[in-house]
């Protein structure tokens, strides 16, 4: 096997089972079984980290629990301000999720964050969140007078944005990802001992986070932007 | 790689809002509520010792005012004591000055009167004397009536 034939094996995301449901054929795809897996982490982690939860002598299991989730939503909440409040719940879970999938290379699974078809729908999600946050804090006349602010001739461009802003969404994390995986497997077989355990620091760690928090950033700006 | 497929988006979409939710159940839910009730719990706690404390503050204010009543009380009764102290002293003195000068007045009567009773004793044993030693030079010259104006006579003479 050639090295883009390994390559593309490894970008592939490959169909893993059928569903029937009622007349249609629902295919399960890779990453959606990676994203169940990484669910299922995540969900475990939130029961154990919130069972037994005290008021006073608290647990050090508490204290952590208590502290992810100061953590979590001062780094939403700093961009999302007092308005935006009520989505930070969301944003945490997507940063969660995004942080997970990036690195769970690590751990030998294709990250569901390599489909483009998640990103797609991350940025889906978070385009609609946007307008609808910004249709709910402003009401429709409002919302639709923001596309002709500050003047009118930027009315086209207001509207591009709609869709340019989800569209670099999701290019920017499966780009980001997919750039990372492809850089760190030419390094594996180039250099091969240490030196490619250094880089995964930065492409499979770091990087990972970084675009997790990218993208949750991005989203909270686009929300304060939409609901003042 | 970059085949879109409808059911992969929305398959995430439906993972992503089933873990939004269970997030929502089992993580942010939980924890703001035991922060909630935290913060609940100590304002309850604050509330507490702030009453506890105007009662405190409250109870040294009563206490310092019993204080300074006791002190003012204390001074008064000790005025009190030391003004009847004098009164008494002052009384007892003028009783015992009045005493004293009443004893003296008796004492200087008593001694003129005997004085006089003793002026008067004398006066009739000088008396006595006289007349006997005048009958003793008259001798002979009976006559009673000489002698008593011859008495009356000296004596008056010697009173003068």
């Amino acid at each position: 096997m050639t090295l883009a034939e390994k390559l593309v094996e490894e970008l592939n995301c490959e169909e893993v089972f059928r569903m029937h449901i009622g007349g249609y054929e629902i295919p399960v795809m890779e990453s959606v079984v990676v994203t169940w897996i990484i669910m299922a982490v995540l969900i475990l982690l939130a029961i154990f980290l919130t069972t037994g939860l005290k008021t006073q002598n608290i647990s050090k299991k508490q204290a952590f629990a208590e502290l992810i989730y100061e953590k979590l939503n001062a780094i939403v909440g700093a961009t999302l301000g007092e308005e935006g409040k009520a989505y930070t719940g969301y944003l945490v879970t997507v940063l969660l999720y995004i942080g997970l999938s990036n690195i769970i290379g690590l751990f030998g699974f294709k990250s569901p964050t390599k489909d483009v078809n998640v990103t797609a729908a991350l940025a889906l999600m978070s385009i609609i969140l946007v307008e609808a946050a910004g249709i709910y804090q402003l009401g429709v006349k409002k919302w639709l007078h923001k596309f002709v602010e500050p003047v009118a001739i930027v009315t086209p461009f207001n509207i591009l944005d709609v869709f340019t802003r989800p569209l670099s969404l999701c290019m920017r994390l499966f780009g980001n990802v997919l750039g990372a995986f492809v850089i760190m497997e030419l390094l594996k077989i180039v250099v091969p001992p240490v030196i490619p355990a250094v880089f995964s620091l930065y492409f499979d760690l770091f990087d990972g986070l970084l675009q997790a928090y990218v993208f949750v950033f991005l989203t909270s700006l686009y929300i304060k932007e939409a609901i003042e | 790689m970059i085949n879109i497929s409808f059911w992969s988006i929305l398959w995430t979409v439906v993972n992503l809002l089933i873990l939004f939710v269970a997030f929502r159940i089992f993580f942010f839910k939980p924890i703001a509520n035991i922060i909630a009730k935290r913060q609940e719990e100590a304002n309850e706690v604050y509330a507490k010792a702030t009453a506890k404390e105007t009662e405190a503050n409250e109870l040294a204010a009563q206490y310092e005012q019993k204080v300074a009543e006791a002190e003012t009380e204390k001074k008064q009764i000790i005025a009190d004591a030391r003004k009847s102290a004098d009164g008494q002293y002052q009384k007892i003195v003028a009783e015992a000055k009045a005493n004293a000068s009443e004893i003296k007045t008796a004492a200087a009567t008593e001694a003129n009167r005997e004085k006089e009773q003793i002026i008067a004793s004398a006066k009739k044993e000088i008396a006595d004397i006289i007349v006997d030693a005048t009958t003793k030079v008259v001798g002979g010259q009976t006559g009673a009536e000489v002698d008593s104006s011859l008495f009356d006579e000296f004596i008056g003479k010697a009173g003068e």
